[in-house]
């Protein structure tokens, strides 16, 4: 079993590798979830390719992805209604 | 398969009081009752004695946030998904407040060694095993204790360590999730420059932890 230790310092690590010069902060992101949201039902992985910035926040930001994570599942729930 | 409303559709509707926004609020309402419980299954399970009353209160505040911010409103996406959005916005940050009510940054950061370096260390390791990862992690300390500030080391540790969300940390800041988000964006550019300029890579620190 991969100790605690690891798995945190690879978290870590792994934060700093992905970590680019411009990258949108929370208030962007969330301003174009729904966009991004619609984009990841309708064209699944292509999608994320559309929206860089977007994708790589989400891969940075746990608060966010759980947004996007909830908003999907309320999505494919309500596609007939709306 | 219900009639599907356009964007001017709902936003003519809101706009202005009367019979025509009590029917397109009425629908909204349908709209969050519907998809709430789907976007919340991971946080509060609709059996919860709590999850009825939760929702409802929900569903209010969006809507009197969508009608405060229709002007907000790109047309991005279909109304009703910026109306989600919204919701599932207000649901998680009461959620998150909920969950980390009792738990306090100073707490955290005492559990951790006040720079983390408790949390990371690993507790049986083999003699030489250890002293190599030892040293890993002490030249990674030395450098995250020398490039980044104490506010700095200190929301590292309590939000991407603990788990500790944005928000929740950023309000024990006295700050917001932006400004929180931008602080450590920075961290994270100091840490990758100077791991860079020390010749130490991500591969270089993970092999030491390899079996």
């Amino acid at each position: 079993m991969m100790p605690k230790s690891k798995g945190i310092l690879k978290r870590l690590m792994e934060q700093i590798e992905r970590t680019q010069e411009v990258e949108y902060d929370c208030g962007e992101v969330h301003r174009l979830l729904d966009q991004y949201a619609e984009l990841c039902l309708e064209q699944g992985e292509d999608a994320r390719n559309l929206m860089p910035l977007v994708r790589q926040h989400l891969e940075l930001c746990p608060d966010c992805k759980e947004e996007l994570d909830a908003l999907l599942r309320a999505l494919e729930a309500t596609q007939d209604e709306t | 398969m219900a009639n599907v409303r356009s964007n001017e559709s709902w936003l003519q509707d809101l706009a202005q009081p009367g019979p025509a926004r009590e029917t397109a609020l009425a629908e909204l309402r349908r709209v969050l009752l519907r998809g709430l419980p789907y976007a919340l299954a991971s946080w509060l399970p609709s059996s919860d004695p709590q999850f009825d009353s939760f929702v409802d209160e929900v569903i209010q505040d969006t809507l009197v946030r969508v009608l405060d911010r229709l002007d907000s409103f790109e047309g991005r996406s279909r109304f009703t998904t910026w109306v989600q959005k919204i919701a599932v916005r207000i649901a998680l940050s009461e959620l998150r407040r909920k969950r980390w009510r009792d738990v306090s940054l100073d707490g955290l950061l005492e559990v951790s060694g006040e720079s983390g370096l408790g949390l990371m260390t690993d507790p049986a390791p083999g003699p030489e095993a250890a002293v190599e990862r030892s040293d890993v992690m002490a030249r990674v300390w030395r450098i995250v204790e020398e490039e980044l500030t104490d506010k700095q080391r200190a929301m590292l540790v309590a939000t991407r360590l603990h788990g500790m969300p944005l928000e929740e940390a950023a309000r024990r800041m006295d700050t917001n999730r932006n400004a929180l988000y931008k602080l450590l964006h920075d961290a994270r550019r100091r840490l990758k420059k100077r791991l860079g300029a020390e010749g130490l890579s991500v591969a270089d620190v993970l092999a030491a932890f390899e079996d």
